[in-house]
């Protein structure tokens, strides 16, 4: 055999990965889960990490700490993660891809209480590093509490683990809330930054992760048409509604503390809004595209608190049937109160003080226990300014005025039924001119035939790679924060009277008033 | 029908033939086409909304009748994904004059109903068996891409005349149908003569994917990485009775990419074959890639095992890595499936193929 001498340059690449569509896989890592035993790592995190593993796309070497406070054996942890693949997984669990993945698998108790409550974590690290090749690279995941947050930051940052050694990365990502108003995200992100800078720090907006919302932009930056239409010339005003049929779902005390607004508007919706309006980025680098989209939320006309309640409208579901089923009222709910005024529907007008959309509004809502679960956006074209069909000029059919033509609609449904629907008008076949309209519809699945990933998958993936495009930035989730914090506090000085609550019956589309402010505007919501 | 869900989503469909007809002549097809869509949606035949859609043209040109059989199940399953008018060529110069056409609509079923697409299965005899593109161009539905797939082994130098350069902007091959060792050398330099008239895909090249992706992906790791220039061995194994042309792929993917023609010591290449019950003829077994670096070696080993496909990485005696991922076993049409979402050339296949014809005629 002979020996090689080697280049130190070449060797900074793998000419090998060239041309291969899963060229880029992750650098082996670590990724530490604190909260490990809790229901998003069951659920959610490790079922999606197996399933990258059974699609080859982790590293090899690639390890998963799971880090709680609960006292329990790694051979525990692991079979306990089996248990979750098996019931909550895309893919079926298989034996010899879960043997391999399990390998990987440790599991640290942890107490930030205690001065070497982390000791037990470094020592699984380093070890893993010797191991399997880890190389010091390490995600950690703060799948806990966000009282929890800082704390947890300000320690790693204290043993030293947020910083890079070598060429090794350290990123941490955190789950919504970030904060609960502008000041507190504000308090919060400076309260990390102590620990981690800008560049590690991954906040997960699942809808993100989202095949469909990544297809919006695809949808308006890869199609010349649609993109000369996308402004206040030929768009009357975009809806963006958020439904959930079910209700609190056990999380009563947690939904009185959040509510409607700061649960959905402030991270979905405004990032769905944003990714609507945005102008067109020059690349699709993470950076630039978080900057278009800060610039957009930047756009945004402040809602002043005085204004609050005649911009927008509140609402609190009471019992009422959903799917053939009675459902109790919000108040009926555990770990609400009685009395509670926390809102469960919010309906606003938004808008945005810049060139493309001035004059044409975006109204948003979203609520829980409405009539079926769906997330759509519509963009509502103006109506034709003249119709030819009617006016002064008989026709078989009659007069047809312009305003008794529908405009045409164009609907991205991000879930369920992903996918793109154009409303537009055609004749009737037969010798009169009757117009209807008609929908064009494009289904995101069977398109394509191929299951999307989970939307943690993507965005896991992505935090191994290091791509932050997905991942909203300090001055995003600021910006969002500015807006919604006004109408909070807003609502604090006018808050409902205790007999306005509940004011909307489970099932339905949400109080009367919600329908009334749109009438106003001369407009009406979507029937989805 | 409908898709499946999980590792067999991407695995075509099955569809039905909901009409069929006959036509003789070239004039008679599209006549007897408008016909045949008009009566599905007279007489609601189907459940579900309709939809005639065309993403591409799809030219199969089959040596027999026994592979147009073929060609024509294929055009039926991959019609869900990729729904196109599909057009079937057998001919025989040496039969009777003759054009005559077998029509049908291919529907298949979606989650949002039934997505149809025409088949046209077309003999053709006599002397214009030796201009096809004059029978098959009038057929094609404008504006969407035209991909001609040669189905079997037809002979190469035929197969890049001057008929598919007219019509088609693919062609779509498998390499791994040709027995014959000097194969690669004729299609690489068949390759080299019409330039970039035609883009060419290997069905035997996509066969090959997962073993490069993981090959590829197992010198990511930063201890791992200074190891990819090297390689002093590889050891290939695949199944059969001969080294099939995937096999030769794979070592002239490594030979250009790492360029090792360019090298003073190039690094011993070995490739065997066994037959074996455990995997289809021509598919690898092993892969098993040596390499000494600064006075340290790493042995970067794939392994087949069962339906899964082990990988091993083992620096300096000690294993530093090890990884199973399922292997996915696409059939020819499901590859063809994938090969039809490909656009624009590539050109790590023509630089492997080229290798692949060197190292394959030195042997």
């Amino acid at each position: 055999m002979t020996e090689t001498a080697v280049d130190e340059a070449a060797v900074q690449s793998n000419p090998l990965s060239e041309g291969l569509r899963q060229g880029r896989i992750p650098l082996p890592c670590v990724v530490v889960i604190f909260g490990a035993t809790g229901d998003l790592t069951k659920r959610k995190l490790v079922p999606a990490l197996y399933a990258l593993a059974a699609d080859g796309l982790l590293p090899p070497g690639f390890s998963i700490v799971g880090a709680g406070r609960t006292e329990q054996s790694t051979e525990e942890f692991r079979a306990a993660m089996r248990e979750d693949v098996q019931r909550y997984g895309r893919v079926p669990l298989r034996e010899d891809v879960w043997n391999v993945f399990a390998a990987g698998l440790r599991y640290c108790w942890y107490d930030l209480d205690a001065p070497d409550g982390l000791h037990a974590l470094h020592q699984t690290l380093e070890e893993l590093d010797r191991e399997r090749g880890t190389a010091g690279n390490r995600i950690f995941y703060f799948s806990i509490p966000p009282s929890g947050f800082a704390p947890l930051a300000g320690r790693l940052g204290e043993e030293g683990l947020s910083r890079a050694q070598g060429d090794g990365f350290r990123r941490m990502v955190v789950e919504k809330p970030f904060g609960h108003n502008l000041e507190s995200a504000r308090d919060l992100n400076s309260k990390l930054h102590m620990a981690f800078s800008e560049e590690q720090i991954y906040r997960i907006d699942h809808y993100l992760g989202k095949e469909t919302v990544q297809n919006l932009l695809v949808f308006r930056f890869a199609n010349g048409i649609f993109e000369p239409l996308w402004n206040r010339q030929y768009i009357d005003h975009v809806q963006i509604t958020v439904a959930e049929n079910i209700g609190v779902e056990g999380r009563g005390a947690y939904y009185e503390e959040s509510g409607a607004l700061r649960d959905i508007i402030q991270n979905h919706v405004m990032q769905l809004m944003a990714i609507v309006g945005m102008e067109a980025p020059s690349n699709f680098r993470a950076e630039t595209v978080r900057d278009e989209k800060v610039k957009l939320l930047q756009a945004v006309r402040p809602i002043h608190p005085d204004d609050a309640l005649s911009h927008t409208v509140r609402g609190q579901y009471g019992a009422g049937w959903i799917d053939g089923e009675t459902v109790p009222g919000y108040r009926d709910e555990p770990g609400v109160a009685p009395d509670s005024l926390r809102e469960t529907f919010v309906a606003m007008k938004v808008d945005i003080d810049n060139w493309r959309w001035a004059g044409t509004p975006f109204y948003l809502r979203t609520g829980k226990r409405l009539p079926k679960r769906a997330t759509e956006i519509a963009i509502q074209f103006r109506r034709v300014p003249h119709s030819p069909f009617g006016g002064n000029t008989p026709t078989p059919a009659g007069s047809l005025p312009a305003d008794s033509i529908d405009p045409n609609l164009l609907v991205l449904r991000i879930q369920p039924d992903e996918g793109i629907t154009l409303r537009f008008s055609a004749k009737i076949p037969g010798q009169s001119m009757r117009i209807r309209t008609v929908n064009m519809d494009f289904l995101y699945g069977s398109a394509f035939l191929k299951e999307s990933p989970e939307a943690y998958e993507r965005l896991l993936l992505d935090c191994m790679l290091g791509d932050t495009t997905l991942f909203a930035r300090e001055d995003e989730v600021e910006e969002a924060w500015r807006f919604c914090t006004a109408i909070l506090d807003g609502w604090r000085a006018h808050p409902p009277d205790p007999n306005e609550f509940p004011n909307y019956e489970a099932g339905s589309w949400g109080p009367q008033s919600a329908r009334e402010f749109l009438a106003r505007d001369g407009r009406q919501w979507r029937r989805l | 029908m409908t898709a499946g869900s999980g590792a067999a989503s991407e695995m075509l469909t099955a569809s039905t033939p909901l009409q069929v007809s006959h036509a003789s002549g070239l004039h008679a097809v599209n006549r007897v086409l408008a016909e045949m869509h008009r009566e599905m949606l007279r007489s609601g035949g189907i459940e579900g909304a309709a939809v005639r859609l065309s993403v591409l043209n799809l030219v199969a040109a089959c040596v027999d009748v026994e592979s147009a059989d073929m060609a024509s199940q294929a055009v039926g399953r991959l019609g869900a994904k990729h729904p196109a008018r599909a057009i079937i060529i057998v001919a025989t110069p040496d039969g009777r004059d003759q054009i005559e056409a077998d029509l049908s609509l291919q529907c298949s079923a979606t989650d949002s109903g039934q997505v149809c697409a025409e088949q046209v299965r077309l003999h053709v005899g006599g002397e214009v068996a030796y201009h096809l593109a004059s029978v098959v161009t009038p057929l094609l539905v404008p504006d969407i891409p035209v991909y001609l797939w040669l189905v079997g082994a037809p002979p190469l130098r035929q197969a890049f005349g001057q008929d598919a350069v007219a019509i088609s902007e693919r062609v779509i091959i498998d390499s791994g149908e040709y027995h014959d060792a000097g194969t690669l050398r004729t299609l690489s330099e068949e390759l080299v003569r019409v330039g970039n008239a035609i883009a060419i895909s290997d069905v035997a090249w996509e066969r090959t994917r997962m073993w490069r992706e993981l090959i590829a992906q197992s010198f990511d790791g930063e201890d791992v990485r200074p190891f990819v220039h090297g390689i002093t061995r590889v050891d290939l194994e695949c199944g059969g009775d001969h080294v099939s042309a995937q096999t030769w792929l794979i070592a002239g993917w490594l030979a250009s990419r790492l360029g090792w023609a360019a090298s003073p010591r190039q690094p011993e290449v070995v490739a065997a074959f066994r037959a074996t019950a455990e995997v289809a003829d021509r598919d690898l077994i092993r892969a098993a890639l040596r390499c000494h670096v600064d006075g340290h070696q790493a042995l970067v080993t794939l392994e087949r095992r069962g339906s899964a496909l082990y990988s091993v990485i083992d620096v300096d005696g000690g294993i530093t890595a090890e990884r199973a991922v399922p292997i996915t076993e696409p059939d020819t049409v499901d590859l063809v499936g994938r090969l039809l979402e490909v656009s624009g050339e590539d050109p790590v296949y023509r630089d492997a193929l080229r290798s692949a014809a060197v190292l394959s005629s030195a042997r």
